[in-house]
């Protein structure tokens, strides 16, 4: 496409350029702000003077959050759940999505398996039915109660059988005629195919496991085993009691008191729960991008 | 070419799907289909001592007639829709004018930046941002307050007047999943056939018109396609995203089915009217889901399924 | 067993009944087994509770342990000290030395915000109470025990509770009667007095010294005070008009600091929180927030919002951010509880060594002042579970929380009362030194803590610690300091709201009306609505008219008829 930019066409490209950055700062600084305020002076941030570089540098409040056993407790129950979590997904959406994407031909009960996991999508019982199954099954107040209940991302599963479902049948076929049966044709050349959309929905999984907060709040009973994002909530909710919880009468935190506000050690801990998915950002980036496209808009 | 099978051996073909499909049904039997179950005790008056499977007495739609009036299940009903009709236009128009823009951007580096500067806040959570938002619009400390005051104009109180705060949802839901909802239409972008704009181009297009006469509707399905499934979504209020920023002062206004079935639970121990509520909000929605997929179907071709 | 279950498979398949017999074989295998192997705790259930005849030992040890698991409330005041923890700490080890209890926490929840409140409905939705827990929501209560899920503590307590118990049985009677339902109680009320409950203006010493200033005695001194505090340089850190005149919550009307309570008071309003239903002076039942006097209150507050006299964003701040711009000193005066120098003005002292005082609320002329509290019958509530084998054991728990805290050694006082580590108690009685605060005032006066009971005689002594300085940096010592010396909260009410007999208690009780059940959320925020849209100017004056009729029509009526027939005029 070869056009001579006309002089009105100058002006667009550089209005347009130019609101575009400003809507990508929009995106962008309410986040340095945050890393700004968490590096900050308590006095400083209580004033408003901080916008994008921090005022009066410190990090008395990242000292502050190390020390407190609140924070590291719920970073610990979290990085379990993912570990766990994450693997536990993939296992079943791949156990799942394989069986589904058979022809009906060669998997006859496949359309009342599939509108069995359908059905989940489009009717939700509801939060105190939910509840007292959860409490039935004896996991309240365990690390299976944010594992378990949504061991099966349907959406995601869907997502996958999609994709092996448009693999060329000759493929398959020619391992089922070398002998190879389910697990092992899954195994050695599904899965390999398909490794595009199983990053994607392990990003899926692994976004969805370190974001979720209200599984916590309702099915753990100690806060000890908050994961990260339900114990931030409720520094969110009450930033106050963060720092009197955490600088009792006897202990040596008593000394942050007058360095730390709770502005500024609910920034630096908030900036410390977004790290993983700040370093996962650039396959975030590619895969959920390829993964949104492929669920959405398939032919 | 394959053989006729007889019923043993197709069962021993089919044996290791059903095994490898098992797990998945058996815990989803348990949690989606238990807890389904578990809607029974919206036509109870439950009492939790005795059980979910215990001698409840039954009261029939009771709980919906005392639910509905209730004084603020009106308002309730009427904020859902509100704040999700205007997160599913602002949803759309909003990415589909970025989608547009970011195409006329030539750089392709520049582009990236771009992308990579407006995915971000779609990939962290409500807790993390409603923190964030409510620093930035403290009327008196709030960032967005300080730069409002530097031009002269009064405070504004975005998570703290019933009348702003609709508004504020709408738009930090824009803010958090514009850019990332631009994909869809970038990639439909990509798309387009460049010989209908050479073509144009030799008709005396300019760009302008090009946009007009080739761009759009080449968008026009995918854009019908999202509006479509946006209807699923209609009693989607957003329950992480306004949990956590709402307060009594706004519930005249902020007040959706998703936190009303919570206080009422939760909060009031009404388990049997919130468990009516949420049955309420299950079977509009239902409707809107079974319908939305329907359209989308029949308009755009589109299977969901 | 077997023999009912052979004769129901008479019309089974044989392999059936072979299998049924197996399993219940096993089963009473099973069940024969654990008893045989856990013979002690059947024993001691019988030695303690079940043997009518031997008499009870307030205090005995049960021979084999017996665990009972308890739900914590977490808050500001619940502070772990030396690494203790809420599994393992001096209350967990003093009951398991003593009584052979062992506790164990069933859940722990944030009191300060709805967690505590949430988790415990989520658990109580799931029918798995845990053996004591406490709720300070009489619907809560009143649920629990219509529903059977309480154990009925009537007997265990006659038998089991000391002498000294039965003497607060006696001296709370209407707490126990709000705790009693059909004539069996329920659960353990808290033991205390309501009285202190009214509202104070706390106001920093630095503050009124810097501008020269009295304390008010009148709504228009406060809103002269106020202004000065707004606009001039009250920290004096150079700066006109960077701190606040009077603060407030977004709560406005539940009790805690920066409410409106202390100023519809001074208009005739006795308002506590948002169920204040009381008999006016011509024996009507009525709800204070509907009083005419309240829309000249608010008509007070719209006017300094207006002038920029309340700190613009209180409509976004509940009790506890508020809490941080007092402590930061943005904030120098404030309606509030009592316990002010326990919380949130112990941290402006120990940041800048400066006082924060109570005084009597501001009075308008030509208007009677009320001041509002609860009514005796509710408030914290413990419980017991009724699956729970051994009620008795939260008594053994009261009797020797009393024993401890109340007629023991200073250091048994410090160790497991002071520093609020008494809540680390499943049972506690609550704040036992209000309930001595004339006492006290007594003993203060002659000088002599002799005449005191065990119970007040540590308070007595920190009061004095810190008025001689030797324990001038001592928490407690400030908190007593603050609510109970003349010159703290408690005194006020006993010398002045008490004799001018501007004391009005709340009849709601533990029954309500189910219209009231059913309507009292979308009432209290009706109420606080409309309350905050008048102060911040969205809605005029006038619309408090508008407010009154909604409230009324929307249950309210029907709830002060109902109330009417509920609690009869005495």
């Amino acid at each position: 496409m070869s056009i001579r930019t006309s002089t009105s066409r100058k002006v667009f490209l550089a209005v347009n350029a130019a609101l575009l950055t400003l809507v990508s700062l929009i995106c962008i600084a309410p986040f340095i702000n945050l890393l700004a305020v968490s590096f900050s002076d308590k006095t400083a941030v209580a004033a408003g003077e901080v916008t994008f570089l921090p005022v009066g540098f410190t990090t008395v409040s990242y000292e502050f959050i190390t020390n407190s056993s609140k924070f590291l407790d719920s970073l610990i129950v979290s990085l379990k759940r993912t570990v766990i979590g994450v693997p536990l997904n993939l296992l079943l959406i791949v156990l799942t999505a394989y069986p589904l994407s058979k022809s009906r031909k060669d998997f006859r009960a496949r359309p009342y398996f599939s509108w069995f996991f359908v059905i989940t999508i489009l009717f939700n019982a509801g939060l105190i039915p939910t509840y007292m199954v959860v409490k039935s099954t004896g996991l309240i107040n365990s690390i299976w109660s944010l594992l378990l209940p949504g061991a099966l991302p349907v959406f995601s599963m869907l997502v996958v059988m999609n994709y092996m479902r448009s693999l060329p049948k000759e493929l398959l076929e020619a391992s089922y005629i070398d002998g190879a049966n389910h697990l092992q044709t899954l195994l050695r050349i599904v899965l390999p195919v398909s490794a595009p959309t199983i990053a994607t929905v392990t990003l899926f999984a692994f976004v969805d496991h370190w974001n979720s907060w209200f599984d916590g709040m309702i099915y753990m009973n100690r806060i000890e085993n908050y994961p990260l994002q339900t114990y931030l909530q409720t520094v969110v909710v009450n930033p106050e009691e963060f720092i009197r919880n955490n600088t009792d009468l006897s202990g040596n935190l008593s000394k942050y008191l007058s360095l730390v506000s709770a502005r500024t050690t609910g920034a630096a801990q908030m900036f410390l729960a977004m790290i993983p998915i700040l370093c996962l950002y650039p396959f975030l980036q590619k895969y959920f991008t390829t993964g949104l496209v492929m669920g959405s808009v398939k032919e | 070419m394959q053989p006729k099978l007889l019923r043993s051996d197709r069962f021993v073909r089919e044996f290791p799907l059903y095994l490898m499909i098992l797990p998945a049904v058996l815990l989803v039997a348990i949690y989606s289909y238990g807890s389904m179950g578990g809607v029974i005790i919206a036509f109870q008056k439950f009492i939790p001592a005795k059980g979910l499977f215990g001698h409840q007495q039954w009261v029939g739609v009771q709980n919906f007639h005392t639910l509905f009036s209730m004084p603020n299940i009106g308002p309730v009903i009427r904020n859902t829709v509100v704040i999700a009709l205007g997160k599913m236009i602002a949803g759309i128009i909003v990415p589909v004018a970025f989608a547009l823009l970011l195409n006329e951007i030539r750089s392709r580096l520049a582009k990236r930046v771009f992308q990579t500067l407006v995915y971000l806040p779609h990939f962290l959570s409500w807790v993390i941002l409603s923190g964030i938002l409510i620093n930035l619009l403290s009327p008196s400390e709030g960032f967005v307050n300080i730069l409002l005051s530097k031009i002269g104009i009064q405070p504004i109180f975005f998570l703290g007047n019933a009348h702003a705060f609709p508004a504020t949802m709408v738009v930090s839901d824009v803010w958090k999943t514009f850019g990332f909802g631009s994909v869809i239409y970038l990639a439909a972008l990509a798309g387009i056939n460049p010989a209908l704009y050479e073509a144009a181009v030799i008709d005396g297009a300019n760009r302008w018109k090009q946009t007009l006469h080739v761009t759009l509707p080449g968008l026009a399905s995918i854009i019908v396609l999202m509006t479509v499934l946006g209807f699923a979504n209609i009693l989607n209020g957003g329950f992480d995203q306004i949990y956590n920023m709402y307060s009594p002062v706004v519930y005249s206004t902020g007040d959706i089915l998703d936190t009303f079935v919570f206080r009422l639970g939760i909060e009031q121990a009404q388990y049997s009217l919130s468990t009516a509520a949420g049955l309420f909000k299950s079977g509009v929605s239902l409707i809107f889901i079974v319908a939305s997929y329907y359209l989308a179907d029949k308009f755009t071709g589109y299977k969901v399924f | 067993m077997i023999q009912t279950k052979m004769k129901a498979g008479k019309a089974l398949p044989h392999v059936l009944i072979g299998l049924v017999t197996i399993l219940s074989l096993s089963a009473c295998e099973s069940g024969s087994n654990s008893n045989a192997s856990d013979p002690g705790s059947d024993n001691s259930t019988n030695v303690s509770a079940t043997s009518s005849d031997m008499p009870a030992d307030p205090l005995g040890k049960y021979v084999k342990p017996i665990t009972m698991s308890w739900a914590v409330q977490t808050a500001a005041a619940s502070k772990l000290l030396d690494g203790e923890t809420y599994d393992n700490n001096r209350w967990s080890q003093l009951i398991s030395d003593k009584l052979g209890i062992n506790l164990k926490v069933a859940f722990s929840a944030d009191s300060s915000t709805d967690a505590y409140n949430n988790k415990l409905n989520a658990v109580i939705a799931s029918g798995d109470l845990p053996d004591v827990f406490k709720t300070q929501d009489a619907n809560v209560f009143l649920q629990l025990a219509q529903n059977g899920q309480l154990a009925d503590l009537t007997e265990v307590f006659d038998k089991y509770a000391t002498d000294d118990l039965k003497a607060y049985k006696e001296r709370f009677a209407d707490a126990f009667a709000g705790a009693t339902i059909n004539g069996k109680l329920y659960a353990i009320p808290r033991m205390n007095d309501n009285f202190h409950e009214a509202p104070f203006l706390w106001i920093r010493d630095d503050w009124l010294k810097n501008t020269n200033s009295q304390p008010p005695k009148t709504i228009d001194e406060l809103v002269a005070l106020a202004e000065k505090f707004a606009t001039g340089d009250p920290d004096g850190n150079g700066i006109n008009g960077d701190t606040y005149g009077l603060a407030l919550n977004k709560d406005l009307i539940r009790p805690g600091h920066g409410t409106i309570l202390g100023l519809a008071a001074a208009f005739g309003v006795p308002g506590y929180d948002e169920s204040m239903f009381y008999r006016d002076q011509d024996g009507k039942m009525t709800f204070s927030w509907i009083q005419p006097g309240m829309k000249d209150a608010l008509a007070v507050l719209a006017d300094m919002y207006k002038k920029g006299l309340i700190n613009k964003e209180f409509t976004a701040k509940n009790e506890s951010a508020l809490v941080e711009d007092i402590t930061s000193g943005k904030i120098g005066m404030a309606f509030g509880s009592n316990w002010g120098t326990w919380y949130p003005y112990n941290n402006v002292y120990k940041k800048d060594g400066v006082i924060v005082r109570p005084y009597p609320i501001p009075t308008q002329e030509g208007i009677d002042y009320k001041v509002g509290i609860e009514s005796n019958a509710v408030g914290q509530m413990t419980m017991v579970s009724k699956d729970f084998d051994h009620p008795e054991a939260a008594i053994k728990i009261l009797n020797l929380y009393d024993q401890t805290v109340n007629h023991s050694t200073k250091e048994d006082y410090e160790k497991y009362w002071a520093n609020e580590q008494y809540r680390l108690s499943p049972v506690y009685i609550d704040e036992p030194g209000e309930v001595y605060a004339a006492d006290i005032q007594k003993a203060l006066q002659a000088g002599s803590p002799d005449s005191l009971p065990p119970g007040a005689k540590p308070v007595y002594d920190y009061i004095v610690g810190f008025k001689d300085g030797s324990l001038k940096n001592d928490d407690n010592a400030f908190g007593d300091w603050g609510q109970m010396s003349e010159e703290g909260s408690l005194p006020i009410v006993l010398n002045k709201y008490m004799p001018d007999n501007a004391v009005v208690q709340s009849v709601l009780g533990i029954q309500r009306p189910e219209v009231w059940l059913t309507n009292e959320s979308s009432l209290d925020t009706l109420t606080i609505t409309a309350f905050t849209d008048i102060i911040t100017g969205a809605k005029p004056v006038d619309y408090f008219d508008t407010y009154v009729k909604q409230w009324l029509k929307a249950g309210g009526q029907q709830t002060l008829d109902e109330l009417d027939k509920l609690y009869p005029a005495k």
